[in-house]
């Protein structure tokens, strides 16, 4: 039992890098051959852990060979845009100025069941309203709006609307820990978060999360238990 | 990029190694196959002690190999190796001659194949 105990920790620990050495693209949605590796990995790794007479490197040799060729494969498609059709495809336009394509449906052996409850999926009720729906590799289906269905923008409203960033909040204090990368990122100082977290009445210890946006709007939530300085709260 | 540059040196790392680990096994593998064959001989010819000496010498070198095999190959055809290896003493002692026999040419068959089996070949690849 023991046995089984650590094998497992250790081929989770393999299944974990392998996952980390494809990146996010394979957390995010999955291309084919993507979903091909992450079926196999799964499954392979099991292996070891049910039987103990199977060795451990006959389970983590093809988990990470598998990683590895997906990998250089996604290297290869960035490349070469055959190679990218032939493992990846194209994406396929179903809805094009408000028609459906039918022969592309039939194409994709997409139903009109199947069609609408994507369309729903992605807010849309109203087949009128879509202007174009794109079926991407993933499978996923994007959808632009025709113009006269988009929401107002102030752009559409000719108001001034501010160009820049500067609303994008940067977390800056996690867990209590200030973050080194997100207070250069706004462009401010360790000590000027500190003080922005007295003047909120706590220490930066005491702060869950602390946002600043690149023109200095501070946002601070406090841990739970702890009572702001002027409310008679204690320091560390 | 990164990601790209370690994927190429781990498949580097892991194609190394398993050339260097066959080439490891055939070495293992013709030793224990050589130590049984001169067992046999020296049974045929009448030394009876010498070949329980050279099964004892066999045996001690399939003991250490097999602790770097078992991480490398299915347990279960070890095992059976490690069986018939350690039944082949028994049978010279007590002068049952046709079982020792029978029980090399088992051995060596499963020796052989444990070789074969991790070949690079079509029959092991389809």
């Amino acid at each position: 039992m023991l046995v089984t105990l650590l094998r497992t920790i250790l081929i989770y620990i393999v299944v974990v890098f392998g996952l980390r050495l494809m990146g996010k693209r394979q957390l995010g949605e999955l291309q084919p051959s993507e979903l091909v590796v992450t079926i196999l990995v799964s499954d392979i790794a099991t292996l070891p852990i049910q039987d103990p007479g199977f060795s451990l490197l006959g389970g983590a040799v093809p988990i990470l060979t598998l990683v590895c060729f997906e990998v250089l494969l996604s290297a290869a498609t960035l490349k070469s845009r055959k190679l990218r059709r032939l493992v990846s495809g194209t994406p396929r336009v179903v809805i094009q100025d408000g028609v459906i394509d039918q022969k592309e449906m039939k194409n994709l052996r997409y139903s009109v069941d199947d069609l609408m409850e994507l369309l729903r999926g992605g807010g849309f009720f109203d087949l009128q309203e879509v202007g174009y729906a794109i079926v991407e590799t993933t499978g996923k289906l994007n959808i632009c709006p025709k113009a006269a269905c988009k929401p107002v923008t102030p752009q559409d409203m000719k108001l001034n609307a501010s160009n820049d960033q500067g609303e994008f909040p940067i977390l800056i204090i996690s867990d209590g820990k200030i973050l080194e990368k997100g207070i250069s990122f706004c462009g401010i100082t360790r000590e000027w978060v500190i003080e922005q977290a007295r003047e909120h009445g706590f220490l930066p210890e005491q702060l869950f999360l602390m946002t600043c946006t690149q023109d200095k709007q501070i946002y601070a939530v406090p841990k739970d238990g702890f009572k702001s300085l002027e409310k008679g709260g204690k320091s560390l | 990029m990164r990601r790209v540059m370690l994927a190429l040196v781990i498949s580097a790392v892991m194609l190394g190694c398993g050339s260097g680990i066959l080439l490891w096994l055939h070495h293992g593998v013709n030793d224990l196959l050589n130590d049984i064959s001169t067992a046999e001989q020296q049974v045929r010819n009448g030394e009876v002690e010498q070949a329980l000496s050279t099964l004892k010498l066999a045996q001690e070198d399939w003991r250490e190999d097999e602790i770097y095999f078992s991480r490398l190959l299915r347990h279960r055809e070890l095992d059976s190796i490690t069986v018939s290896l350690d039944s082949l003493p028994a049978y010279l002692e007590y002068g049952d001659l046709a079982s020792f026999f029978a029980m090399t040419s088992q051995a060596k068959c499963m020796i052989i194949h444990i070789w074969e089996a991790e070949l690079p070949v079509w029959n092991n690849l389809l």
